[in-house]
């Protein structure tokens, strides 16, 4: 699993995944994935584009970030999922807790679109 | 029913990817869906990392692939404690990111996948059937 990312001019974060989201990998990305999502208003997106596989440990990832986002004023999105990954998402109904985007331009907009503070 | 096949492994995470790969080649070789194939892989993926990660002190994971006329039988068996995953309640899927808590989805996806789970515990050893039709 690979993650690299960097910061738009329009200050949100951009990460794109590569990989196999298993135990394996999201055990690789784990202390990196939270450290450029949990600082106070970070507006991330998150390229799944090339994600070939995402077990519930790649779920529970990204919903402790999406997490950890809101509770400090942020917003994270999803982006670009294969059909597979997809629909693992559906099937858990995680697209109805995060937004999940099909282009860049609509991610760069929902993002920005923050949902009330948790707690 | 076609003969079996069977394949050993060690209780590591890093052994799941071997389960993958190997099920993925089983599968392509008999034709078998895309939508099964990824469906299996999660099954397998979340099933074995049950048992590499919960399960205290197994040693080994033995998975058998059998293909009958209309599903396929996986089943995964691992010399561990006793851990009856079909009898555990699975929580409510949350309905909002307040509600929701990461993990224990591992157990409703293979649930959502198989058509149907069944365990049994022999001699010491737990064994997992996930029956997934073609």
């Amino acid at each position: 699993m690979e993650l690299t990312y960097r910061d738009l001019e329009d200050g949100i974060r951009k990460i794109d995944l590569v990989g196999r989201l298993d135990l394996e990998g999201a055990e690789r990305i784990d202390i990196q994935f939270t450290a450029l999502t949990a600082a106070a208003k970070t507006f991330a997106i998150i390229d799944l584009a090339g994600v070939e596989f995402m077990a519930s440990i790649g779920i529970a990832t990204l919903v402790r970030a999406a997490r950890a986002a809101r509770l400090r004023e942020g917003h994270l999105v999803l982006l670009n999922p294969r059909a597979n990954v997809a629909q693992v998402l559906t099937s858990m109904k995680i697209d109805q807790l995060l937004p999940v985007c099909a282009s860049l331009e609509a991610a760069r907009e929902v993002v920005r679109t923050v949902p009330p503070a948790l707690g | 029913m076609l003969r079996a096949e069977q394949r050993t492994y060690t209780s590591d995470v890093r052994e799941l990817r071997r389960m993958s790969a190997w099920w993925r080649e089983w599968a392509t070789e008999r034709g078998l869906s895309t939508d099964l194939l990824d469906r299996g892989e999660l099954c397998l993926n979340e099933a074995a990392g049950n048992i590499v990660q919960h399960t205290v002190r197994p040693n080994t994971i033995v998975l058998t692939l059998e293909q009958e006329p209309a599903s396929v039988r996986m089943t995964l068996a691992d010399d561990g404690q006793a851990f009856d995953p079909v009898g555990q309640d699975v929580a409510d899927l949350p309905r909002t990111l307040d509600e929701a808590r990461p993990g224990g989805l591992g157990l409703r996806i293979v649930r959502s996948a198989t058509e149907t789970m069944s365990y049994r515990r022999a001699d010491g050893w737990n064994s997992l059937t996930l029956i997934l039709t073609t």
